[in-house]
């Protein structure tokens, strides 16, 4: 490392990213009972959010630590999404109401739930987005770097 | 990024480090953790810590620090700033 520091271990970034994907479940589970209890329609949706989010990343590290990298990546994309639902959710509420209750066709129709419209309201990035979509969103021969032989793995990895 | 030998070699790009692809991997999910926790504090309320009855104290204090943490895990690890990108 260039400035000296003890450089940062996998065991590290594995023990954080779990105290974090811990920490979306333990309080998305909060959120929601205090939706509930409000009868907060708003709330309850991004408190569904922030569990999606937790579950998507602590199956991610779960994944990582089986060596099923491709399945891994593959859920990022999810996590992009989801967060950008979260941050739309807290500049337009009344469309968190909307996203709860509404029917799939509804969701599909609304075009302000599309991915890209979505990114664009957030001020998400389209670079990481498509990176994302790339890594295992959606299914690209490319993929193959993730997985096993790949020149990127190690032997038996 | 070039490869030697199951690690992957970040020279090319500035950095004077070699990694492997678990490495990548968690950064990369790191990156999108930090934001979902920031988002999720920007639109929650203390009504959900409160939700979780005796641990809601416990639980403030490991809130604050696991956003301390992921800060200085940004700050530290030189993979925070690093795009894990596929294209050939």
């Amino acid at each position: 490392m260039a400035n000296g520091a003890e450089p940062t271990t996998n065991e590290a970034r594995d023990r954080l990213l779990g105290e974090a994907s811990g920490f979306l479940i333990t309080i998305g589970m909060g959120m929601r009972i205090a939706a509930e209890r409000a009868r907060d329609l708003q709330a309850n949706a991004a408190a569904i959010c922030t569990q999606i989010n937790g579950d998507l990343t602590g199956s991610q590290r779960d994944l990582i630590a089986h060596n099923n990298y491709y399945a891994a990546a593959a859920l990022g994309r999810q996590v992009l999404e989801t967060t950008q639902l979260l941050e739309y959710f807290f500049d337009n509420p009344d469309r968190a109401e909307f996203w709860l209750t509404a029917s799939d066709e509804e969701l599909k129709q609304a075009k302000d739930f599309r991915p890209f419209a979505l990114r664009a309201a957030t001020g998400a990035s389209n670079d990481v987005y498509s990176r994302h979509c790339l890594m295992g969103g959606h299914p690209r021969s490319v993929g193959r770097l993730l997985l096993p032989g790949s020149r990127w793995r190690s032997k038996g990895d | 990024m070039a490869q030697q030998g199951g690690l992957i070699d970040l020279t090319p790009a500035g950095y004077d480090i070699q990694v492997d692809l678990r490495a990548l991997l968690l950064a990369d999910c790191l990156q999108h953790v930090y934001d979902a926790v920031l988002a999720t504090i920007k639109v929650m309320d203390m009504k959900a810590f409160e939700a979780l009855g005796p641990l809601e104290d416990r639980s403030v204090e490991l809130t604050s620090k696991l956003v301390e943490d992921l800060r200085n895990w940004r700050k530290d690890d030189p993979l925070a700033m690093v795009a894990l990108d596929l294209k050939l």
